[in-house]
């Protein structure tokens, strides 16, 4: 008896396979779109975030061009150039007199 | 009731059956119009834009970039209130709204452009106002920032992103941005449907080139330039460096520059990269070819000597004469001929030479032939072509009837402090492509050698000799290191009417230190110079100044070494001696926080920095330099012992 059930419940149950593996199928697919959107969205943030860190490389290269540094250290620092007689080069057991 | 499941199921498996086989047929053959239905209906295009690759020193400091920019753009059929949209805008932009209202009322048209190249906080803020039919296309931006440096070099890029001069035109195949037009699945409200971000994010940008040039050194050149041309009330200079040993240019300078960010504005006359581009007589600076080419051939040694004839001689029907009509000279050596710059000693040298060998010795050094620099715009100079008359022969052997740009000057100079092989000179070390490509990179192609090893050693002997103290080099000496070079001073030729240009100069001097071992090749010019025109007297010093910063900067060790510059520090103890010793001693006591340090002889600023890491409280008398301190140097202190800081005026 239980038998003759079984087997006359397996075509509802492969119908309900195929119906629960469309489902499946559709729900995936939406899940993959769902991710579509956040990876839109993630990319769109990377490209912002690289856009920005060229920024402020750019602001980072314009702060420290040499004619930026240097008066920086005149005005700031209080440095000058160095003038002859200022520097004195040690070589080895000599010492170089002033240039 | 078996059957009638079985009918059921059958039918359920037919209906499924024929489905599946039209999917089957849909997909396996293909059929363009379903295709094209379906592109219409599903697919979308995006436009992806990379960005224009970096210009970098040859530290990777950045001289050039893109960073993206928005430009504002407007549909004055969608703009519902042009007067108040703008004078929104003109307050924003600062521009009168009469022009931004003259553009908005046109309602035949459907596009205007408002303003190019607007920052992103400009952009936000039009965006919050929400006013239909205000637009912003993202546009990239080229950026130096470093203004004016390497300005000649760099070139331009035009509003449309494309290089139109300099290293961004030659370079514009490696360094430009794609356009990438990229077809996605669109969803019902048109966006792009992505199965991961690779599309947007990973487009690879154009190269990045890496130059040769070294920003700081750059810098520095351009700036003695800049102080040359106004003390000197010059209208321009030009200066390069170049490594003596792999051939690479370091800093290529034309001054006046201009600001890279405005290039356009600037005239093509300043835009002009005056090192590669302008072929001029360079004077006696090509007065070494001239006995490079005699020693290579055996003609010459240093001490040969050539009789000069009292300073005056006549070659061809014309006079030769030297600089100076006090320059009354005799017998000269080889060597002398160089360091006192003659013209007839040099003269001699040519016509004993004759024209085609002495044509094919500066054809060996590089002259009347481009370079083979990796920049736009490099003339070839001009060299006449054989045969030359005698006086035509002597005028070139001293630098006039010839005409050659800095950059071959300087590479042939290079190839002298090299050991005689002249190179093909680099200014681009490497492009690296992003996205995991392998970077190309360039080393200098050795063209030919000139001069053997010890022709070349010789020349390099011959040339420190010119910048001796009696000779017309000597204020391009840097102390403590040997020099070798040559002053120049050539007048000018007029373009328009032909003949020499009156009180038209271009004074230069080009040389490499250190002599015995050469690093840099340096060559300056300075063009029309006001106050004063000898290349010994304006060029030399700024080579000096160039020179000078250069080896320290590299750490050069002074190699000039001689009982004059140099005292045994066993033997005599210089004043100045003992102040570098006590400096070292107080670094050492510095160290020591239980000791107390030796501040005599500071100024009390730098007394107090010295004190700056000690708890002990300071109490100062008097003004000008320590002369006695409490505790005294070397003695042990604890942070709560009392300093006390005794100052007198050293006068």
């Amino acid at each position: 008896m239980s038998r003759l059930r079984g087997s006359e419940c397996l075509p509802f149950v492969s119908v309900f396979l195929l119906i629960a593996t469309l489902f499946s199928l559709v729900l995936l697919k939406m899940e993959v779109r769902r991710m579509g959107y956040s990876v839109l969205r993630a990319s769109q943030e990377v490209r912002k975030l690289r856009d920005h860190q060229r920024m402020m490389s750019m602001e980072y290269a314009h702060l420290t061009r040499p004619e930026q540094i240097r008066k920086y250290a005149m005005s700031k620092l209080t440095l000058n150039d160095a003038r002859d007689g200022q520097i004195i080069q040690l070589t080895g057991q000599k010492l170089a007199l002033p240039q | 009731m078996k059957s009638r499941i079985l009918v059921l199921f059958s039918l359920f498996l037919v209906l499924w059956g024929a489905l599946t086989l039209r999917a089957a047929r849909l997909q396996v053959f293909p059929d363009v119009r379903l295709e094209n239905l379906k592109r219409r209906q599903f697919e979308t295009s995006i436009q992806i834009r990379t960005r224009r690759g970096a210009i970098l020193d040859r530290n990777g400091h950045e001289l050039a970039a893109s960073v993206p920019s928005y430009s504002l753009f407007a549909d004055p059929k969608l703009i519902q209130n042009h007067w108040d949209a703008a004078s929104r805008l003109a307050k924003v932009l600062k521009v009168p709204s009469r022009s931004i209202r003259k553009r908005l009322k046109d309602k035949s048209k459907r596009f205007v452009w408002l303003r190019r190249q607007v920052p992103q906080s400009l952009k936000d803020t039009i965006l919050q106002w929400k006013v239909a039919g205000l637009g912003f296309i993202e546009e990239p931006k080229r950026v130096y920032p470093n203004g004016n440096l390497l300005s000649q070099v760099m070139g331009l890029v035009g509003s449309e992103g494309s290089g139109l001069e300099g290293l961004e035109l030659q370079f514009e195949k490696h360094l430009q941005g794609q356009l990438k037009h990229i077809l996605l699945p669109k969803d019902a409200r048109g966006r792009p449907l992505l199965h991961d971000g690779r599309s947007l994010t990973e487009v690879p940008d154009g190269a990045d080139v890496q130059l040769t040039i070294d920003h700081e050194m750059q810098f520095q050149m351009e700036r003695e330039l800049t102080k040359a041309i106004a003390q000197f009330e010059a209208i321009g200079a030009t200066g390069i460096v170049m490594d003596a040993q792999t051939s690479e240019v370091l800093a290529m300078a034309t001054v006046p520059t201009i600001n890279l960010n405005d290039g356009s504005h600037f005239s093509h006359e300043l835009r002009r990269n005056r090192v590669i581009a302008d072929a001029f007589e360079s004077g006696s600076v090509m007065k070494s070819f001239v006995v490079a080419t005699a020693l290579k051939d055996g003609l010459l040694k240093p001490s040969t000597r050539y009789y000069c004839h009292g300073g005056r001689v006549k070659i061809g029907g014309h006079w030769i004469q030297e600089a100076e009509k006090d320059e009354k000279f005799e017998w000269l050596t080889a060597s002398e001929i160089l360091a006192y710059s003659s013209n007839v000693g040099t003269a001699k040298i040519a016509l004993a030479l004759g024209d085609a060998r002495l044509a094919s010795g500066l054809a060996d050094f590089g002259f009347g032939a481009k370079s083979g620099l990796e920049l736009p715009g490099e003339a070839r100079g001009i060299v006449n072509p054989l045969p030359w008359r005698p006086h035509l022969l002597a005028n070139i052997s001293f630098g006039h009837g010839i005409a050659v740009t800095s950059l071959q000057v300087a590479n042939a100079y290079t190839a002298i402090a090299n050991g005689g092989v002249l190179r093909k000179p680099i200014l681009v070390k490497a492009i690296r492509p992003h996205g995991g490509a392998e970077p190309i990179e360039f080393q200098a192609e050795d063209v030919r050698r000139i001069l053997t090893p010890s022709q070349a050693s010789t020349m390099r002997l011959m040339l420190a000799g010119a910048t001796s103290e009696k000779s017309t080099g000597a204020k391009a000496r840097v102390p403590g290191y040997f020099v070798a070079g040559k002053t120049g001073t050539a007048q000018k030729v007029d373009p328009i009417k032909g003949g020499y240009i009156k009180n038209g100069y271009i004074s230069s001097f080009a040389g490499f230190l250190p002599a015995d071992n050469p690093r840099y090749v340096i060559y300056v010019t300075i063009d029309s110079p006001q106050n004063g025109y000898y290349g010994s007297q304006l060029a030399a010093p700024v080579f000096a100044r160039v020179a000078q910063y250069l080896v320290r900067r590299a750490g050069v060790a002074p190699a000039q070494i001689s009982q004059s510059n140099v005292i045994g520090t066993e033997v005599r103890r210089s004043r100045l001696q003992a102040q570098a010793i006590r400096e070292l001693k107080r670094m050492n006591s510095d160290t020591a926080a239980n000791v107390f340090p030796d501040l005599l002889g500071l100024t009390l600023r730098e007394a107090l920095r010295r004190m700056e890491n000690r708890a002990n409280k300071v109490d100062v008398r008097g003004h000008g330099v320590v002369v006695r301190t409490v505790p005294q140097a070397g003695t042990p202190s604890s942070p709560k012992t009392r300093v006390t800081l005794v100052l007198e005026n050293p006068d």
